[in-house]
């Protein structure tokens, strides 16, 4: 056997050998080699024995992979590639989730990933759909949302995105990723440099208050609820149909032990949503304030 | 990574990319995936994964094709068809993950020869704890399996091997049996362990002097049960004449053993419990047998 071939392990042909020995491609004195590792190998052997086993028909292979292969490095994705990307994660998560045209293809892979589940309890953009907050445990313990392979894919696509093209917008969706994935101070730090960006988006915006409302509730600092409020209300001056913004608008002065201001703020969500499940949601919040009426 | 070691989940972590893999890959990735879906899909039928289990087992698997950065397709250059390649990446993924999901246990010869149902159901009783009844109802009901004659063989015998516990008050124990074996059954018992050893030991030493090709053939057919006509097929050799090599591989053995001092009546009990787990109805094969323990 070549060198080249034994170099998975100590002395294992490496995976394409035994492709290849099983498509009886290889030369007698390679073919010799690799019969007598398969005999004594038990790795080696499992991974041969089994692939015999399994049926040859299925998908054919993607045309045209290895000419994709021996191109040149491209560092930009082209539309296209994004577009066959988003459509190929989507197929991976099971789902189709309506996709803003802003958001791109792997935080949209992103927010079917998630699917109904509820990473944090403050609004989030990108079309997340409405998931329940977690319950607890007796014990009064908070259960924990945990990322499935499937998010941990698509965060890392957003990941990998953010680091080939640094935009406010890939920014923004790895802030979100990063919220998602529970590592608040880093979503925070990321949505800070897309929210510092010349004439923000007011979604971004959204976003850093969402992560700051995280950020408060877990560290119990009460600045970052203050903090919250003023990115949401930046978010809101810049639009105010949308309904993130509100939403974290009004559950930061709930945060923040502002009753009045916070009924207030949920009727105004309430104004602009009054039938998803977000809103029940802010119904309930409504009715858990002191002498709140309900819409 | 860190994976929750009972449920095999991912617990914690970002993924981290590097940042110098380009969109090639990842296009290539996306480009292999309905291979990729489809080689899982049957590797989780073979091996009689729940829904849930194929599910898990699909999503760690591209997990960590992504992690190590597509690195396992970029390797790839055209030696084999890339379907055969990514079969063995699927396969390779596979045996750690099989060890990740069974620990230190492992399946009897019997259990793999009978193949992944056969593993499955001692997995259930002996490893999982479940009572031979509750296995075979998880096999019918889960997996849709039904007991063939083999399998009962294996059911029979791990029964024999695991005497169900069972749960009584303190005061119902003192009048209960014990469920272990009479002293005397198990002095024979441990005579016929250590003929067995010896048995096995000599035809380990006797396999060790085929050629390699020969050693493949016969743990192929008789430690994992495969049928001839894949064997033939995945080593290139005509259908009829391994059948011809195989018995007069038995041959050889049966007279390695005899060379080695080892009874008529050993031999042919040895021949007779290979063939009876290894085989499908293979009329030369048990011919074969037959011929071999004679």
């Amino acid at each position: 056997m070549t060198p080249e071939a034994m170099k998975q392990h100590t002395d294992c042909p490496d995976l394409e050998t035994i492709g290849a020995y099983l498509e009886k491609r290889l030369g007698r004195t390679e073919r010799a080699h690799v019969t007598e590792h398969l005999a004594d190998c038990e790795r080696c052997y499992f991974i041969f024995s089994e692939a015999a086993q399994v049926k040859p028909a299925g998908p054919v292979e993607p045309a045209g992979w290895r000419e994709r292969l021996l191109r040149p490095v491209v560092m930009w994705p082209s539309a296209g590639a994004l577009v066959a990307a988003a459509a190929a994660w989507l197929i991976i998560a099971g789902a189709v989730v309506p996709s803003p045209s802003m958001e791109s293809p792997a935080s949209a892979a992103l927010v079917a990933a998630v699917g109904t589940e509820r990473p944090v309890e403050p609004r989030l953009t990108g079309g997340f759909a409405y998931g329940p907050v977690p319950g607890a445990l007796r014990t009064g313990t908070p259960l924990t949302f945990v990322a499935s392979p499937d998010v941990r894919i698509a965060a890392a696509l957003v990941e990998k995105e953010a680091t080939a093209r640094r935009t406010p917008q890939s920014l923004k969706a790895l802030g979100v990723a990063y919220l998602v994935m529970d590592d608040v101070s880093r979503a925070v730090s990321v949505l800070e440099d897309a929210a510092n960006q010349p004439n923000p988006d007011p979604r971004v915006l959204a976003d850093l208050s969402a992560a700051y409302l995280v950020r408060g509730t877990r560290s119990n600092r009460p600045q970052d609820f203050a903090s919250a409020l003023a990115a949401a209300d930046r978010a809101v001056s810049l639009d105010g149909g949308l309904a993130e913004a509100r939403f974290n608008r009004a559950y930061a002065l709930e945060r923040m032990s502002r009753p009045d201001e916070a009924r207030r703020a949920w009727e105004d969500y309430l104004r602009i949503d009054d039938k998803s499940g977000w809103a029940e949601e802010a119904r309930n919040h409504l009715k858990s304030l002191p002498g709140a009426s309900i819409r | 990574m860190s994976y929750n070691p009972r449920t095999l989940r991912v617990i914690s972590g970002p993924v981290h990319i590097d940042s110098r893999s380009d969109v090639t890959d990842e296009k290539l990735f996306l480009s292999s995936l309905p291979v990729i879906n489809d080689v899982v899909a049957q590797v989780c039928r073979r091996h009689r994964f729940s829904a849930n289990e194929a599910e898990e087992f699909a999503a760690e698997l591209r997990l960590h094709l992504i992690e190590r950065n597509y690195e396992r397709l970029r390797k790839f250059d055209g030696r084999c068809s890339l379907r055969t390649y990514l079969t063995a990446v699927v396969q390779n993924y596979l045996y750690d993950y099989r060890d990740r999901l069974w620990g230190k246990w492992r399946p009897s010869a019997q259990a793999r020869r009978l193949g992944p149902t056969g593993i499955l159901l001692e997995r259930l009783v002996i490893r999982d704890g479940w009572t031979m009844s509750q296995a075979i109802e998880i096999l019918q009901t889960n997996h849709g399996v039904t007991l063939d004659a083999k399998l009962e063989a294996l059911a029979v015998r791990i029964a024999a091997r695991q005497p169900g516990r069972q749960i009584v008050s303190e005061r119902a124990a003192d009048g209960m049996d014990s469920p272990a074996s009479p002293s005397d059954v198990n002095v024979v018992r441990v005579e016929q362990e250590f003929l067995a050893k010896r048995v096995y030991a000599a035809l380990d030493r006797a396999r060790q002097a085929l050629v390699p090709e020969e050693r493949l053939i016969l743990k192929m057919r008789f430690d994992d049960g495969m049928a001839v006509a894949d064997i033939a097929r995945a080593l290139d050799v005509n259908q009829k004449r391994l059948y011809r090599t195989i018995e007069r591989l038995l041959a050889v053995l049966r007279a390695r053993l005899e060379a080695e001092g080892m009874s008529k009546d050993d031999i042919r009990a040895l021949f007779a419990e290979i063939m009876e787990s290894a085989g499908d109805p293979d009329e030369s094969t048990s011919g074969a047998g037959r011929a071999a323990a004679s």
